[in-house]
């Protein structure tokens, strides 16, 4: 049921009169109306809008982008290779699991980017500790108690323009990417079961209450402000979402129904510039094929319906979506036609705002392995670094605590 | 002691205060309350819930890296949690449970062996209020931190520094902090060969140990891992980085480093004598200043065992492990080794909002089922999207009801605010908490005005 029309809203939300008194430079600068309006709804990203994919359990970028032109690549998985139909073609080298229709069907729009071989030096086998590093962007043995986006948000709303909404992940708890050493982002599964916490008289009232108060130095300031920002994210969440702005088909799994949400948030000018989901069940120790195909099915028909949605309203250009692994898996295949824990592995981008398309780089290199494991060519710090910089137009080595060299897919 | 420095002390040094302990404590002196408390910790009872896998003839329990026992040990180490949380709450030896709790952070372990986990926990439950010196060189030669730090991989040809690194950087220097690279490099030498063997305990492996010279803080010579921990106990800043976290968990969220080097100072002459430590804290008038009291951001684990030594609450295992996962604290799962960070980093949103709202479902006797997000080695379960369930959510408030049911209507407020929360009450407004009470029957006004102090933020200060 919705509650109101998208013009309504428009209404409602003063905005479309506020973008009457834009600027006349803004409203020539060609890309209508709706670049005015999201750059004005995300002050802190120019516009730009971030969607972090993470499949959890250690997906195996091989039976992913795989490089079939590479012999090795069947000597080493004689059940676990994916031949003929099993696969999608991209070139004369490359092809994509067949599974991964979804994602194939952007990839020939030129809305996907590939990057092989993507990891960090000494990497650490454990789910555990590598998706720490991954979350933390710290060094393999460094023990970072804060995350990159956290970081993001202290430092993109250092001028005192922060929301936790900014940065929300689709779950009940969050992640320790979205925690920043002062800041922190919003972890939001049922938007209608939070509204019904806020909506508690007391804990409304306590939220109410709260004025800005000049002494932020005792906890109970700091309590009370953060149940007040809470109060307020929820209910803006709330009401932006649950409008059935999405006409797409999402499948019918919980990563399918989150990724609709953010397709919806976004419909509906949600001042959100960074979301963060996950898809589980990626551990494929024994029977790979059938596991990683239904979670990649998933994943790829969720990515295009989610395209179709924000293409329908003009936000697909400023809209870029980075899906990554905390490993990749041993190239050689376990005796339970499964693969085992491994180390350097894919990335993926999608967006229609990509500079360069394609498969950006090198194919992984199946013969100089380190104890079964490819090689990183790419520390993942870079492709942080780039979205940081040339995306979201950030303070990357700040960010990140260190310089790293940036790549020029955005 | 003054009533609002009792429960100042029973948030510290147990898990706050209960009807049963302020009726026994109320009008004591400080030192005989101290007394009492250190005495009630005195007791020392291993927890027991994991059995030693079973060993063949020779006692051994076979490769320890297998998926079936990692697997198994989750459900293991859920088990121990559970239990643990159990002790908390009915355990007389509240301070040694705080105490546990503290170094389970200090040394945070997950270890993917529940009942290895078990004996590292005993370690630390035996030592909780002993000399620190001595909990130092049995973690490091615990099977768990062992494996947990890939000493287990530390060889002669091969150095692994993982367990060297995190020795300094967090269980005793603290990063950066009177130490090199190089004293790392050497360090790990000297841990070569300290292993976990096939029957689960640690065993000095002579073959795969370093017998060169190493030069460790400037000292030449052919060290093992003991003599590094000795060294690393001779160094101040030991002492001064384990004060500083005392004092954080302990005193106040935010440091004062003078009090942190008298401290420091007391701690390295007493041979790091927990017990002194932590009576000469309890005992210090400072301790009792306005700006150490309310002055800390209780941990989810400390959060629920109020509840439950509060109100009985109870919901089943399941629900309770998320409550653990969803507030940010499970144990034996710290995020890493460097354990939660604490104070702040304990409230977003999303906890802050769930902390808030666990009265209202226990006056509810209902919450939503929540899932805990599953284990990186669970298979994806085709997760379709599902409606709201509801759980049972058990409490008793008849303790409660009894000790304020003899206090008149218009003073309950106050009364209920002064024995819950001891941080200023600059932001509470009496009038608003009675316009949410149900006040049809005394019994009634007594449960719904409790259950509207614990919904407000200031609740969550100890």
């Amino acid at each position: 049921m919705s509650k109101y029309s998208r013009k309504d809203f428009l209404k409602l939300s003063g905005l479309a009169s506020a973008s009457l008194l834009l600027p006349n430079f803004l409203k020539g600068m060609g890309a209508g109306t709706d670049l005015r309006m999201s750059e004005m709804l995300l002050p802190v990203t120019n516009g730009k809008r971030l969607v972090v994919i993470q499949l959890s359990g250690g997906n195996d970028g091989l039976n992913t982008v795989v490089p079939r032109g590479d012999d090795l690549y069947y000597s080493n998985r004689s059940g676990l290779g994916l031949k003929g139909a099993e696969l999608i073609n991209l070139d004369t080298y490359f092809s994509l699991n067949a599974k991964l229709q979804g994602l194939a069907d952007l990839y020939m729009n030129g809305e996907v980017a590939i990057i092989n071989s993507v990891g960090y030096p000494n990497p650490n086998r454990s789910h555990f500790r590598s998706l720490d590093i991954w979350q933390s962007a710290s060094d393999a043995d460094k023990y970072v108690q804060s995350g990159w986006i956290g970081r993001w948000l202290d430092s993109a709303c250092s001028n005192g323009d922060y929301k936790p909404y900014y940065a929300m992940e689709l779950d009940d708890a969050m992640s320790l990417a979205l925690k920043g050493n002062i800041l922190s982002g919003i972890a939001v599964s049922n938007p209608k079961r939070m509204n019904a916490m806020v909506e508690d008289p007391l804990i409304y009232k306590t939220a109410k209450a709260w004025t800005a108060h000049m002494d932020d130095e005792h906890h109970i300031e700091y309590l009370h402000k953060t149940l007040a920002q809470t109060e307020m994210s929820v209910q803006a969440i709330y009401d932006k979402s649950g409008r059935k702005l999405s006409k797409a088909i999402y499948p019918v799994h919980a990563f399918g129904k989150h990724l609709k949400m953010i397709a919806e948030l976004i419909m509906a000018d949600a001042e959100t510039s960074v979301f963060y989901i996950s898809l589980a069940g990626f551990d494929t120790h024994a029977g790979q094929k059938n596991q990683q195909g239904r979670l990649l099915n998933v994943y790829g028909n969720a990515l295009r319906a989610f395209a179709q949605d924000l293409k329908s309203v003009n936000r697909w250009n400023d809209t870029l979506v980075m899906t990554f692994s905390e490993f990749g898996r041993r190239v050689k295949q376990n005796a339970s036609a499964g693969t085992d824990h491994g180390a350097a592995n894919v990335m993926l981008l999608a967006g229609g705002g990509l500079k360069r398309k394609g498969i950006l780089n090198e194919a992984p290199d199946l013969k100089n392995l380190v104890d079964g494991d490819l090689q990183f060519k790419v520390d993942f710090r870079r492709i942080y670094a780039s979205v940081l910089k040339n995306w979201l137009g950030a303070d990357a080595n700040g960010i990140l605590g260190g310089t790293f060299e940036t790549m020029d897919f955005v | 002691m003054k009533i609002k420095e009792l429960h100042h002390l029973l948030y510290r040094a147990a898990f706050g205060p209960t009807p049963q302990m302020v009726k026994e404590l109320k009008g004591m002196t400080r030192e005989q309350v101290v007394n009492r408390l250190f005495d009630d910790a005195g007791r020392v009872q291993d927890l027991m819930i994991i059995p030693k896998p079973e060993t063949n003839g020779k006692g051994e329990v076979g490769p320890l890296k297998t998926i079936g026992l990692i697997l198994k040990s989750q459900k293991e180490k859920d088990l121990l949690n559970l239990a643990w949380i159990d002790r908390m709450t009915v355990a007389k030896a509240s301070l040694r449970e705080k105490m546990i709790l503290f170094w389970h952070n200090h040394f945070a372990t997950s270890a993917p062996f529940g009942w290895l986990m078990q004996v590292q926990h005993n370690t630390l439950r035996r030592l909780a209020l002993g000399s620190f010196a001595e909990m130092l060189h049995e973690i490091s030669k615990d099977p768990a931190m062992i494996i947990w730090l890939n000493n287990q991989q530390n060889k002669k040809n091969a150095p692994n520094e993982n367990f060297a690194r995190e020795v300094m950087e967090l269980f005793t220097l603290g990063e950066g902090n009177g130490y090199t690279e190089r004293d790392i490099k050497e360090a790990a030498r000297a841990f070569t060969g300290w292993f976990v063997n096939q029957k689960g305990e640690f065993e000095f492996n002579e073959k795969q140990h370093d017998v060169d010279n190493k030069t460790v803080f400037g000292n030449t010579g052919n060290w093992n891992g003991n003599h590094i921990i000795d060294f690393l106990l001779t160094k101040q800043e030991t002492a001064t980085y384990l004060c500083r976290k005392i004092y954080k968990t302990f005193v106040n969220n935010t440091v004062d480093e003078k009090r942190v080097a008298d401290l420091a100072s007391r701690f390295r002459t007493s041979n790091y004598n927990i017990d002194d430590l932590m009576r000469h804290i309890f005992m210090s008038d400072w301790f009792y200043a306005s700006e150490n009291i309310g002055a800390v951001i209780c941990s989810p684990v400390e959060l629920i065992v109020r509840f439950k030594k509060l109100v009985q609450f109870q919901v089943d295992d399941k629900q309770q492990l998320a409550y653990q996962d969803l507030l940010g604290q499970t144990l034996f799962s710290p995020p890493n080794v460097a354990g939660w960070k604490g104070g702040r980093a304990w409230i977003d949103s999303s906890t802050l909002l769930f902390r808030l709202n666990i009265p209202t479902t226990i006056i509810n006797s209902n919450a939503i089922k929540l899932n805990k997000r599953p284990a990186f080695e669970e298979k994806d379960r085709g997760e379709k999207p599902q409606k709201d369930q509801q759980v049972v959510v058990k409490s008793d408030w008849g303790v409660l009801v009894n000790y304020f049911k003899d206090v008149p209507a218009e003073q309950l407020t106050d009364e209920v605010i002064q024995f819950f929360i001891t941080a200023p009450a600059t932001r509470i407004s009496s009038a608003l908490i009675e316009q949410h009470v149900d006040t049809r029957t005394p019994q009634r006004r007594i449960i719904t005005t409790i259950a509207a102090v614990m919904k407000l933020p200031e609740f969550q200060l100890i």
